[in-house]
This record gives C-alpha cells, sequence and structure tokens, in this order.
C-alpha cells in the first residue's frame, strides 16, 4: 500500500488555546474544534513526512494502540479532514508552492 | 458578494451595491424601503473593520461608569430584554449589533444605528469594552467567567460574517482570538427584571 501524506490547508484560519485547536475555513467560515488525536494530525501534517511515520511516534505512544489500528484510525480521519478542506493528502510528498 | 481588484459588489433581491474601500465610496440602487441601505452599512462596515482587527457582533451594548459591556447571543437571548431594562445611568449603543474596534490598548464599542426590537438608535458615543456577557435566560443573576475556548468559539458563533474571502475570515477569525485574549468574556445568567444591571457596573 502505498504512503499517505498530508499537509496542513494554508487556506484555512488556525489557533490553539489551553490546548484546543480551533480552525476556521476560509471558504464558507465554518469552524471546527479538533480532539486531540485530529491535533496531533494537525500539528504534524507537513506534507514531507509520511502517515505512518506521524502514527507510530505520535499516536500509537501517546493512545497505547496497536499500529495498524492506529494506521487505519489516521487514514480516515485525514480524508475525514481533507473533505472538510482542513488537510491537504497525496500519495506524493506536498511541497509548499505545489498546495497554495 | 463579490470582490474584484478595487471594489466589493452586493447583489440581493432589493439591492445592487458597490463598495471601494481605496476612496471609501461607493453607492446603492435599491427599491423603496429603509432595510436596503441597513443592509448594506452593515456589510461595508464588517469589511472596514475586517481591516483594522475589529468586528460587528450580534451584541447590545452599552456604557455604564465610562465602560463599554456587550451582551451576546443569538435571537431571543436577552439582547433587547437587558437593553429594555437599562437604568437611567446607562448609555444605550445598540440593541442589536455592537461596533467593536480594535485600539493601542484594547477594544472600544460605538454607537450604532442598527436596532433590533427595541427600534431605538444607539447613541453617537464610544467607551473602551470592559466585558463581554453571552446571555443566558434563567430564575437567578449569576456571572461565570468562561474558559478561553469556550469564549471565542462563542464570540465566532456571534459574530456577523457575509464575505467568502479567505483574507477577511482569517483576519475576522485572527481577530477574536485577540480580542478574548484581552477582554474577560462571562456567562450572564439573569431572569429579566432591573435588578441584572447591579452586576454591570
Amino acid at each position: 500500500m502505498n504512503s499517505l501524506y498530508v499537509a496542513r490547508n494554508p487556506r484555512v484560519a488556525a489557533r490553539s488555546l489551553d490546548g484546543e485547536m480551533m480552525i476556521m475555513s476560509g471558504r464558507d467560515s465554518t469552524l471546527f474544534t479538533l480532539n486531540k488525536t485530529a491535533t496531533i494530525l494537525w500539528q504534524a501534517a507537513d506534507g514531507a513526512t509520511p502517515l505512518e511515520q506521524i502514527v507510530q511516534p505520535k499516536i500509537c505512544t501517546e493512545f497505547e494502540i496497536e499500529p495498524g489500528e492506529a494506521l487505519r484510525d489516521a487514514e480516515t480521519l485525514a480524508r475525514d479532514l481533507a473533505s472538510h478542506g482542513i488537510l491537504q493528502i497525496s500519495e506524493e510528498p506536498i511541497v509548499r508552492g505545489d498546495s497554495e | 458578494m463579490k470582490h474584484q481588484r478595487d471594489r466589493w459588489s452586493f447583489r440581493r433581491g432589493d439591492f445592487l451595491a458597490e463598495w471601494q474601500p481605496a476612496s471609501k465610496r461607493g453607492w446603492i440602487r435599491q427599491s423603496a424601503n429603509p432595510y436596503s441601505i441597513d443592509a448594506v452599512l452593515r456589510i461595508v462596515h464588517t469589511l472596514v473593520l475586517a481591516k483594522q482587527g475589529g468586528f460587528l457582533l450580534h451584541s447590545a451594548s452599552a456604557i455604564r461608569n465610562g465602560k463599554a459591556f456587550l451582551f451576546a447571543g443569538v435571537s431571543e437571548a436577552g439582547k433587547t430584554t437587558i437593553s429594555r431594562l437599562a437604568p437611567a445611568d446607562v448609555t444605550l449603543l445598540t440593541d442589536e449589533i455592537s461596533y467593536v474596534r480594535k485600539c493601542d490598548d484594547g477594544y472600544v464599542a460605538f454607537g450604532t444605528p442598527f436596532t433590533g426590537e427595541l427600534a431605538k438608535l444607539g447613541e453617537n458615543v464610544s467607551a473602551p469594552i470592559s466585558a463581554l456577557y453571552l446571555l443566558a435566560k434563567g430564575r437567578e443573576y449569576r456571572i461565570d467567567p468562561l474558559p478561553a475556548g469556550e469564549a471565542a468559539r462563542s464570540l465566532l458563533a456571534n459574530l456577523l460574517f457575509f464575505a467568502e474571502d479567505e483574507e477577511l475570515v482569517q483576519a475576522t477569525f485572527h481577530a477574536a482570538f485577540e480580542f478574548v485574549s484581552r477582554v474577560p468574556v462571562s456567562r450572564l445568567t439573569f431572569f429579566p427584571d432591573a435588578r441584572v444591571w447591579e452586576l454591570i457596573r
């Protein structure tokens, strides 16, 4: 299976407040509050690190979850966040200039 | 709404209007009613304020003892009620839409012509904002400070947004967080009678 790469969408507005990550879509002003897993994913989504390399050290250790299950959940979450325009996903590394 | 080069254009069933930020001029073509110009003014001022770190907020506002207080909430939350109950030493700025401007050392609320059920124009005065209260009707009078995250979410939920414009959305979003970092935000639970104003000083 190909690796999945995730990048923060530069077209949204984001702020962390008291540990809560809030994101507003620049497209339609919808406000999202991310849960802990989504926040970890958002903060690590640099476009260059494959998803499995984010999940293993950052999510598995935090939640004591089996790596395969964690990766499947993370992929579902990444695709969900991408459907809302919060993240960009690709099977290739996402170069900053290409994503804007 | 459309933003093209140096101008914004707005179209609704009852009006067509244009605003040029650089020249601070615009025009409106509307049917014969008093509501179209009101709507256009609200839209234009959300654009103007967003550029300055301010915003229009669904809230009543008033000045007491030289300090401005904002009372936010959706329809029926009590904005008009708390405005109607204001004692004589309170100056009403609006019972519907508050005008919030960022200044060097904080935020200032101004009177507006945007009225709700009270149908009374706000006074043309201003004062530094001392607190934002989110209104909740209840059987008691109490003020509960809100955690920063809840305060920001509540503020964002009550902001006036018209433009689907990424730059403006970003500006207003960050303005809301800046505001809650500088102005105390609390929930004000009140039974609708004049005693609620004993808490607001």
